[in-house]
């Protein structure tokens, strides 16, 4: 991987923490942090409970690492990514996904269009972008999840349970993530639709490997983010 | 006979161990006394949940008091899971506030072992 940004950005890049929410990823948390290290030096992985090596692992490829007594869910994960983020001062926070789906390159491209255009959130979106190997039924529960989201907030998104975002400091102060669960994809929507912040989807492209499928799977896939959703919108 | 000797107990000792475990606030405590002291009535004088079925319009005592019953078990579920949601809230602010503490301390914790 070429470093090809322009000088100007590496007090950018200085300045962006990248937080990682893990609930057992030992097998894959290395490659994802030295992946990201090799841009971003600073990088944060929320230890969700992990019952495995995940919280060594990620220290021994050089990120800090919070862990969570307790597994609570990956909306619980990010936020205290966050309030971590922000007790170092960051300027730019990103949100990246632990099993290797996304790529460092994207978030480079965010980060320098939410500086350019004064934005407080990027958002990632594979629908605009390119995706390899989109298993069918994770496609209709997108869609899905997609329709609902944009009718109950009135935004008009591609991609509403993306895990790589950027957002600048003063957003992420205004993020307040309540449900633990998956939920909370469409909570920061709803908060970004109520706080009328600037946001702006852009393409990303999601590696659907064998590993991120299966994990996919494991926490509760498709069914589990419709019936966050729809409990999440009963008791907002 | 024998059945209401045993719901009689079973809501004499349900209200007992409630009025013992949870001080309850008057009117809630009111409330519960009431209940379980009609739900003992009833249980000997079957007659007169139909004569109160009569006059809400359902058919017999037995068939008001599985209406009832249905809708007082909605009732605490929903009590049950406010409950449970808040106590999760707060699991969820002190997990992360001991996360915060302990990633500010130093970077060398002990990996948990447990």
């Amino acid at each position: 991987m070429g470093t090809h940004h322009k000088p100007g950005d590496n007090e950018l890049i200085e300045n962006c923490w990248v937080i990682i929410p893990a609930y057992n990823e030992a097998g894959i948390i290395q490659s994802t942090v030295a992946q990201v290290r090799s841009y971003f030096p600073q990088v944060v992985v929320v230890d969700d409970g992990s019952s495995d090596a995940t919280a060594s692992l990620a220290r021994a490829a050089g990120s800090s690492v919070v862990s969570h007594l307790v597994n609570l869910g990956q909306g619980a994960a990010l936020q205290t990514g966050i309030n971590f983020a922000l007790s170092r001062q960051a300027e730019y926070l990103v949100t990246f996904d632990a099993d290797g789906q996304h790529r460092v390159e994207d978030i480079l491209e965010m980060l320098a269009v939410l500086r350019r255009e004064q934005l407080d959130i990027a958002l990632g979106s594979r629908f605009i972008g390119e995706t390899e190997n989109m298993p069918p039924q994770r496609y209709v529960t997108l869609k899905l999840a997609i329709l609902f989201t944009n009718l109950c907030y009135k935004l008009k998104l591609t991609d509403t349970h993306n895990g790589l975002r950027v957002m600048h400091a003063e957003a992420a102060r205004r993020i307040n993530i309540r449900f633990n669960g998956m939920a909370h994809a469409s909570e920061i929507l709803e908060q970004i639709a109520n706080q009328k912040m600037k946001y702006v989807e852009m393409p990303v492209k999601i590696l659907y490997t064998d590993y991120s499928i299966e994990k996919g799977q494991r926490i509760g896939g498709s069914a589990r983010i419709l019936w966050d959703l729809f409990f999440g919108w009963l008791t907002r | 006979m024998i059945i209401q000797i045993f719901i009689t107990v079973v809501l004499l000792a349900t209200l007992g161990f409630f009025l013992s475990h949870r001080p309850a606030r008057g009117m809630f405590r009111l409330a519960i006394v009431t209940t379980v002291l009609f739900g003992v009535y009833l249980a000997w004088f079957p007659a007169y949940a139909t004569q109160i079925a009569e006059f809400f319009g359902v058919g017999r005592g037995t068939d008001l008091i599985t209406y009832v019953w249905i809708l007082l078990s909605i009732f605490v579920f929903i009590l049950i899971y406010i409950k449970f949601a808040e106590q999760n809230r707060l699991l969820t602010l002190l997990v992360r506030r001991l996360a915060l503490l302990d990633a500010n301390n130093d970077g060398n914790d002990p990996d948990k072992n447990d």
